[in-house]
């Protein structure tokens, strides 16, 4: 269960530091796009097993880019993980997720897993 | 004017702020009453120097057809025509013949030479000595206006100078209202672009004080544990502030919506106890929950609610030394009543009134000692005002607070604030 790949779509270079951060030291191979197009193409390109997805996006918002996914079979059946950051209020995540299948539950702070076999699906 | 024929008319001016309304029937009723073929009523646009056309009338259908459209598309400069020369004069002026060469100068000259107008007599519209405008009427036939045609005209110059005020100044109002509505939603969109460009940075902050309290960086020196922490909880306490300040600049400018669906009142207060227990722990305080298991489903927003009781829960918590906090719900008929109970410091009466309002808390040395951001009450209120309920408390000085939520169990219809 090592080597798997996630993909991290997110426009703010700050955020993507975090999560790299956070990744480091496991066995994740972490890729990353800074817009939902960019994240469509990378995510047909390299077949992740996990992306984590902004919401709000720059060119193709992130249910934007959800629902492309969704649309499509090699991508259909990925789990994808709507991250919005502590910083976001109720109402902003609330906006048009469920509609889309992202999950009910969104990872409001991310710990290090240091065993992979814990997470996945 | 026999009061026949008055009563209809001082309703129309009453009854109605529509100029177009009140100046078509005070034109037409001076028309008639005069024996004239034509009447109008100018308001002067005094910033422009020009009468306007506000209301004409006539006798014969075919001047309407021809003189209505040149009337309304030709304002009358001030010092020409009829109108002008009653306004500057402060009294009625007549025109025995507009034929007459240099009897009347005016842009409608020729028109109403055309339609057969031979004499005019116009009255001053004045409010306080201000020219408002003028009206006037026109025969087709030469010769001087009978001095009770001309007091009969004044008679209507009053109610028509009103009206034209009246006119303006509820223009002016909803010009000013419109003004004011304008700026209130610049700001509450200056505030919601604002407090995102707050909370981006500071998203950063907490998140890589996460990480360096998650040791990813290493293992953190015990010394830099405590500070470490102090960043997270003061980090974590400005962004409540700033999402507060967001949620209520959006209530207040009513673009505040309730998600209304059908939700659970045990989840709800399951959730607000399971997120606030470790607070009741750090604090050794008792802290229960108490819903029947009979209640049905509630129909409302139930992230606001958990809001709203997180809200008063938290401050229960934060306010009391010793002793328990109680979530409780009771259905009374259709009302939905959410209770928090602390055996805390208590409020004093003085201070009940207030203690709903922006940034009030009773005591302002209450916030270096207890933190907290004296928005949540109001934040709450507005939600379950909202929700078309009601919130309030009972509480004693030293023995505790009680605080009541009151909602519909199922709310109606999209309330916005």
């Amino acid at each position: 269960m090592s080597g798997k790949t996630i993909l991290y779509v997110e426009d703010n270079a700050l955020n993507r530091k975090m999560i790299r951060h956070l990744l480091r030291g496991t066995t994740y191979r972490l890729i990353e796009a800074s817009d939902g197009e960019a994240g469509v193409a990378m995510a047909r390109e390299q077949r992740p097993d996990l992306i984590l997805m902004d919401v709000q996006l720059p060119k193709v918002s992130g249910i934007e880019a959800t629902r492309t996914l969704r649309g499509e079979p090699s991508t259909a059946n990925t789990p994808i993980i709507a991250i919005t950051s502590f910083a976001l209020t109720g109402d902003e995540q609330r906006q048009g997720r469920w509609s889309v299948g992202l999950p009910r539950e969104t990872l409001q702070s991310v710990h290090p897993v240091g065993d992979d076999s814990k997470t996945g699906p | 004017l026999s009061s026949r024929r008055k009563t209809p008319l001082n309703r129309a001016l009453s009854s109605t702020l529509d100029l177009e309304t009140v100046l078509d029937t005070i034109v037409t009723r001076a028309n008639q009453l005069a024996g004239a073929d034509g009447g109008w009523i100018y308001e002067y646009d005094e910033a422009a120097a020009l009468f306007r056309l506000r209301a004409n009338s006539y006798e014969d259908p075919h001047d309407v057809a021809t003189l209505d459209p040149i009337r309304r598309a030709t304002p009358i400069p001030w010092g020409q025509g009829v109108a002008s020369r009653a306004a500057s004069s402060r009294r009625a002026v007549h025109i025995p013949d507009i034929a007459v060469e240099g009897a009347y100068e005016s842009p409608m000259r020729a028109a109403l030479l055309e339609a057969g107008y031979r004499s005019i007599l116009a009255v001053p519209l004045l409010v306080e000595g201000r020219v408002i405008g003028a009206l006037g009427v026109s025969r087709k036939t030469p010769g001087e206006f009978s001095p009770e045609i001309v007091r009969l005209l004044s008679t209507f110059a009053t109610p028509s100078a009103l009206a034209i005020q009246n006119a303006r100044l509820f223009r002016e109002i909803a010009e000013k209202s419109r003004q004011l509505e304008v700026a209130s939603r610049h700001k509450s969109e200056f505030l919601a672009s604002m407090s995102h460009e707050l909370r981006t940075p500071l998203n950063a902050m907490l998140g890589f004080n996460e990480l360096i309290l998650g040791q990813v960086y290493g293992e953190v020196p015990a010394d830099l544990q405590e500070p470490l922490a102090d960043i997270q909880t003061s980090g974590k306490h400005l962004l409540r502030l700033i999402n507060n300040v967001l949620d209520l600049s959006k209530i207040e400018a009513g673009r505040m919506e309730l998600a209304l669906a059908d939700y659970s009142v045990q989840d709800a207060v399951e959730s607000v106890r399971t997120a606030l227990r470790p607070l009741a722990a750090d604090n050794g305080l008792e802290f229960v929950a108490t819903v029947p298991a009979d209640i049905p489903l509630a129909h409302g927003d139930g992230s606001r609610i958990v809001q709203c009781l997180m809200n008063l829960a938290g401050n229960a918590l934060k306010f009391t030394r010793q002793g328990r906090v109680e979530i409780a719900v009771e259905l009374r008929g259709d009302l939905l009543i959410y209770r928090v109970a602390d055996t805390g410091i208590g409020i004093a009466p003085d201070k009940i009134d207030t203690l709903f309002d922006e940034f009030r808390q009773a005591d302002a040395t209450i916030t270096s000692n207890f933190g907290g951001t004296g928005l949540g009450l109001s934040i709450a209120r507005k939600f379950v005002e909202l929700h078309k309920g009601r919130i309030w408390v009972d509480s004693e000085l030293g023995r505790g607070s009680t605080f009541f939520i009151a909602i519909p169990l199922r709310v109606d219809g999209g309330a916005t604030a």
